[in-house]
């Protein structure tokens, strides 16, 4: 594929994509106006026409990129068998992590190399920004259990380098992003390339080197981004997620890379980049005045991938890579949690979206990623101008002319905001049947449980998110809500672990969300009883909103929501497993300098 | 966490603790970062307000010039 046509696609997609958004927003405001202005044309009706434009529009613009993925979708193209020639080192920051487990991951990716036998060509570091002592302290010791492991004094003793390394920075300026660039400036010139994982973050030794094969046959190419997988979920919630990551997000992947071509996306891990590349384009500035929207950036990825793009790198989405894997959240809270952060980092490249020399694409994907988080701010108030309008609806004017001998009966634009409700249900859904159809007629569905269950994942989550969906509209709003008004959120520690709630837990997080429910419900059935029905889907779940996140927090081992890593689970997530098993049951006594290397079985 | 501590149950005298303490030294200068510095530039992604100004030719790009810039100074006097 050369340039021109390469270009050629991707703009026609973008074309596509946006063609289509707007014509459905706008076709969905039109049908709205007619309903609204139905009783006459008030102030009100237009806001809320213009709001329907603005939310149909975003749900639209993600339709279309899962029918450009389904359109895009292919086989995965064959593995490159060039040999590696590049030094690549592999980052693992961490945080005030569990250190056994995240020590276990990388000795586990290790192992994924050394059946390769590409051990030489990558080294590990592992970069701490913990500021918890004593979890500092047992990081080191974890390291000696790790360096024991690896036989690094064999190594060393065969005059071998070492290939292990640990640092702890004792203050965490500028946080992850900091992190990443300490290593550069410590010890990038080592190193032609490095893989940022984050401390959940497992990838298959194959994968890696794949990465390195493609990153090495493409010089222009400064990051190379795989579509982690979710595993590990043991929650309703969890798994889920995990079962809609699995079998949505490929194709919704597809779709993005599509249309982003070489301006493509940086999810901050597991993902491969040139390190020179990174180092002359990625150095991040404080931005002036204080946090929220001033300080160190937050959500560093997507600036670190326009400042690529910027300097004249390729940045791209490559979702055919498989074997990229990290864990996600197992309750609503912790997502919630999760998506306050994300809300202040993305809400703050408001700052960033003018900045010099950007390309248009990448100011786009900026405010993307702040459109994402405002969205549910024109939920909120669509459904609050309908409250009004509908309760300060004038009364029917039977006859609106003078000595008029007949009634004019208002005509019934009922059915066609019917038509528009229906239009955005499937927005929704369409997107996610499309895409079981797909994987039933590819094969694709064998991996999850078959046509059967893959169909009941599909329906329960299609339930489940339905519910869980106006519950997080209300947390996004106050997280929007909290960083306009200038409250810092800071960035705490990802929570791990199996996530069961109490209903005490769930209620100490949820009841003022319940309070709001029982006000919707009560302002509907006061002022526009007959909006009740289409309150309902949202009032319920607002009010049982303790009772939701506590249910989805409990464990869930049924078929449904299997996914090909639960149904057969990759060797690097089996290692991890054995490896912390053999850490917990045996520990590594110091070995002898002269001790030699084991090696991996393949 | 506790749980997978166990290299602290291997040490069981004060001796112990004392050569476990050299050897997690030793390994761990052992296994500091390698020194082969790579200078990162740091970006420009903040123009001062007139530069901006300037720099947005067309009457649209020098609207949205200010209104962006304009909301960059409401964020930054909180």
């Amino acid at each position: 594929m050369n340039a021109k046509s390469y270009s050629g696609g991707v703009l026609s997609a973008r074309v596509f994509a946006l063609v289509m958004s707007i014509g459905l927003g706008a076709g969905a405001a039109a049908l709205f106006l007619q309903f609204g202005a139905a009783d006459g044309y008030q102030m009100v009706d237009g806001v809320r026409a213009a709001l329907v434009f603005i939310t149909t529009f975003w749900l639209a613009w993600g339709a279309m990129q899962s029918v450009e993925g389904l359109i895009g979708m292919r086989k995965p193209a064959a593995a490159m068998t060039t040999p590696i020639t590049a030094r690549t080192a592999i980052l693992m920051p961490v945080y005030n992590e569990d250190p056994g487990a995240v020590f276990a991951r990388v000795a586990a990716m290790d192992d994924a190399i050394a059946r390769l036998g590409l051990t030489e060509h990558f080294d590990f570091a592992i970069l701490s920004d913990t500021q918890d002592a004593r979890v500092g302290a047992e990081e080191e010791r974890w390291f000696v259990h790790l360096w024991e492991d690896r036989q690094q004094d064999a190594r060393k003793a065969e005059g071998k380098p070492q290939r292990f390394f640990y640092r702890r920075r004792m203050r965490n300026i500028g946080r992850k992003a900091g992190n990443i660039q300490d290593f550069f400036e410590t010890s990038g010139a080592n190193y032609d390339f490095a893989l940022i994982l984050d401390a959940d973050s497992l990838m298959e030794g194959a994968t890696i080197a794949e990465m390195v094969r493609r990153m090495q046959a493409a010089p222009k190419l400064g990051l190379l981004q795989t579509l982690p997988r979710i595993i590990g979920a043991q929650s309703r919630f969890g798994r889920a997620m995990q079962f809609a990551a699995g079998f949505y997000s490929p194709v919704f992947a597809q779709g993005q890379a599509a249309m982003q071509g070489a301006t493509g996306a940086f999810w901050g891990h597991n993902a491969l980049v040139r390190v020179r590349a990174f180092a002359e384009s990625c150095a991040l500035p404080e931005l002036s005045g204080p946090p929220p929207f001033g300080g160190h950036i937050l959500s560093h990825d997507y600036v670190e991938a326009a400042l690529l793009a910027r300097a004249g790198w390729m940045v791209r989405v490559d979702p055919d890579l498989e074997g990229s894997f990290e864990e996600g959240p197992e309750n609503m809270i912790d997502f919630a949690k999760r998506d306050r952060r994300w809300c202040q980092g993305n809400l703050q490249h408001i700052r960033v979206i003018s900045a010099p020399g950007l390309k248009a694409w990448s100011r786009f994907a900026l405010f993307q990623g702040i459109l994402s988080y405002i969205a549910p701010l024109f939920w909120m108030m669509f459904l609050a101008s309908n409250l009004y309008a509908t309760a300060t609806a004038p009364a029917p004017d039977f006859f609106p002319e003078p000595f008029q001998l007949f009634p004019v009966f208002p005509s019934d634009q009922t059915s066609k905001a019917v038509g528009v409700a229906v239009g955005v249900f499937g927005l929704l859904v369409l997107p996610k049947v499309l895409i079981l159809l797909d994987a039933a007629l590819r094969g694709r569905v064998s991996q999850f449980g078959g046509a059967l269950t893959a169909s009941r994942g599909m329906l329960r989550e299609l339930l489940m998110s339905s519910i869980n969906a106006p519950i997080m509209l209300m947390w996004q709003t106050r997280a929007v809500l909290q960083v306009l008004s200038g409250r810092d959120g800071g960035w705490p520690a990802q929570t791990r672990g199996d996530g069961r709630l109490t209903l005490p837990d769930a209620f100490a997080a949820g009841w003022w969300i319940q309070l709001w429910g029982i006000a919707i419900i009560f302002l509907t059935y006061t002022f526009a009883a007959n909006l009740m029905f289409w309150v309902l889907p949202i009032g319920i779940p607002l009010v049982l909103a303790p009772l939701v996140i506590w249910v989805t927090s409990q464990p869930s081992n049924g078929v449904v929501f299997a996914t090909p890593e639960e149904l057969s689970l990759p060797r690097v997530i089996a290692d991890h497993h054995r490896i912390m098993g053999q850490w917990a049951e045996t520990p590594i006594p110091f070995a002898s300098p002269t001790a030699t290397v084991v090696p991996v079985p393949a | 966490m506790d749980a997978h501590m166990i290299a602290q149950n291997t040490i069981n005298s004060i001796s112990d603790l004392s050569a476990y303490e050299t050897r997690k030294a030793a390994i761990l200068r052992d296994g500091a970062l390698p020194v082969a510095p790579l200078g990162m530039p740091e970006q420009v992604i903040e123009l001062p307000r007139i530069t901006v100004l300037e720099a947005a030719e067309s009457g649209l790009r020098r609207m949205m010039a200010v209104m962006v810039q304009s909301f960059g100074l409401v964020a930054r006097g909180r």
